[in-house]
């Protein structure tokens, strides 16, 4: 059983991480606060994969963990600081140094800079947007309308193709 | 402006996450996990034992006053716990996985919980209390032989003390949640 949940863990982690990290960095807006984000992620999904419904989608399931925790965690950053100190894992934290060199990288860093300055249900769907997922999926995970959605996603795009001028 | 999406998209997934050992992050899943498990084992026991610690010492007991203090002590120290369970966890088992916005909703639900136990329920257990308490002393006073006026001055102190005690405590637990739970209502009332 526990074995199970391993193997699955590792299986989700492998196809799901960069999704979660990437939710995670456009939400935060910078890599340390993106980092234990995701620590906070990864940790609520391990606590719940044992009550995943394996025929419901999976992708809709970590982001709506990932996102969820992610708006909890905004206003909680001390308590979440707190719980860092009672859990005993610590993610190699990113050299900010690395690859910053390029005009490439600044790009990504300004786009998820611009990003994490919208509201934060907007930080989620464009984050869900980029991600590939469709409008339905959006409402799915946000609760919103597929109409809503829609809407305000021609928002979004008109903010933040403005911010990034 | 779909190019420009599409553009968003490219940087978007340059972006990868670090490498990390996922071994040594199961393993300390695990610890932590397994320590979650004997607490909630520990409490699983307390409980059981707690029942039989009564049972064996209801005989004892068989005086009205001291049945009806631990009665009433007891009620009040359930309900406090029941108050604090749903205040926790809710109606909803899994709520992260929920909607965002009905995640915004129940918790909303679960943070007033969090605020009513200190502003109704655990007033109403200091009620509860200070009742109970004196209703014991009632025997144990009736031992020593004291007049009614000395009676009634050490019901009253006794009182006085315990209602100082808990308004203290009760105070200073509102001061946090006012400095931790209200600011929180409000973030979560203005996501839109």
């Amino acid at each position: 059983m526990e074995q199970n949940k391993e193997h699955y863990f590792k299986q989700v982690y492998k196809d799901s991480k960069d999704q979660i990290y990437r939710l995670c960095l456009g939400f935060m807006g910078n890599k340390t606060d993106a980092d234990d984000l995701f620590q906070e992620v990864l940790i609520k999904v391990w606590n719940n994969l044992d009550g995943f419904r394996k025929e419901s989608n999976i992708k809709t399931w970590i982001y709506r963990i990932t996102t969820n925790t992610a708006l909890l965690t905004l206003n909680r950053k001390t308590k979440l600081k707190q719980k860092q100190a009672n859990y005993p894992i610590h993610l190699p934290h990113y050299d900010d140094d690395s690859d910053n060199s390029n005009n490439n990288q600044q790009e990504i860093t300004k786009l998820y800079k611009t990003i994490s300055t919208l509201k934060e249900i907007d930080r989620i769907i464009i984050g869900l947007l980029l991600e590939d997922c469709s409008y339905d999926e959006i409402a799915t995970i946000t609760g919103l309308t597929t109409s809503n959605v829609g809407v305000r996603i021609n928002r979004i795009k008109k903010s933040l193709n403005k911010k990034l001028k | 402006m779909d190019t420009k999406i599409s553009n968003w998209k490219n940087l978007w997934k340059k972006e990868k996450s670090a490498p990390l050992d996922i071994n040594k992050l199961i393993s300390d899943l695990n610890k932590i996990e397994k320590k979650g498990r004997r607490e909630r084992i520990a409490l699983l026991i307390a409980l059981p034992m707690t029942l039989i610690l009564l049972l064996f010492l209801l005989p004892v007991l068989s005086n009205t006053y001291y049945l009806t203090a631990v009665s009433l002590i007891g009620l009040g120290m359930i309900m406090i716990l029941i108050q604090i369970y749903k205040s926790k966890f809710g109606i909803i088992k899994n709520d992260v996985e929920l909607s965002n916005k009905k995640y915004i909703v129940n918790l909303i639900y679960k943070l007033k919980k969090q605020m009513l136990i200190t502003s109704r329920y655990m007033w109403l257990y200091t009620l509860v209390l200070i009742l109970g308490i004196n209703i014991g002393y009632v025997t144990i006073l009736e031992n020593f032989g004291l007049s009614f006026f000395a009676k009634t001055i050490v019901h009253s102190v006794l009182s006085a003390t315990m209602f100082t005690f808990m308004y203290l405590s009760i105070s200073n637990r509102k001061k946090k949640n006012e400095e931790r739970i209200l600011p929180l209502i409000d973030f979560l009332e203005n996501l839109n």
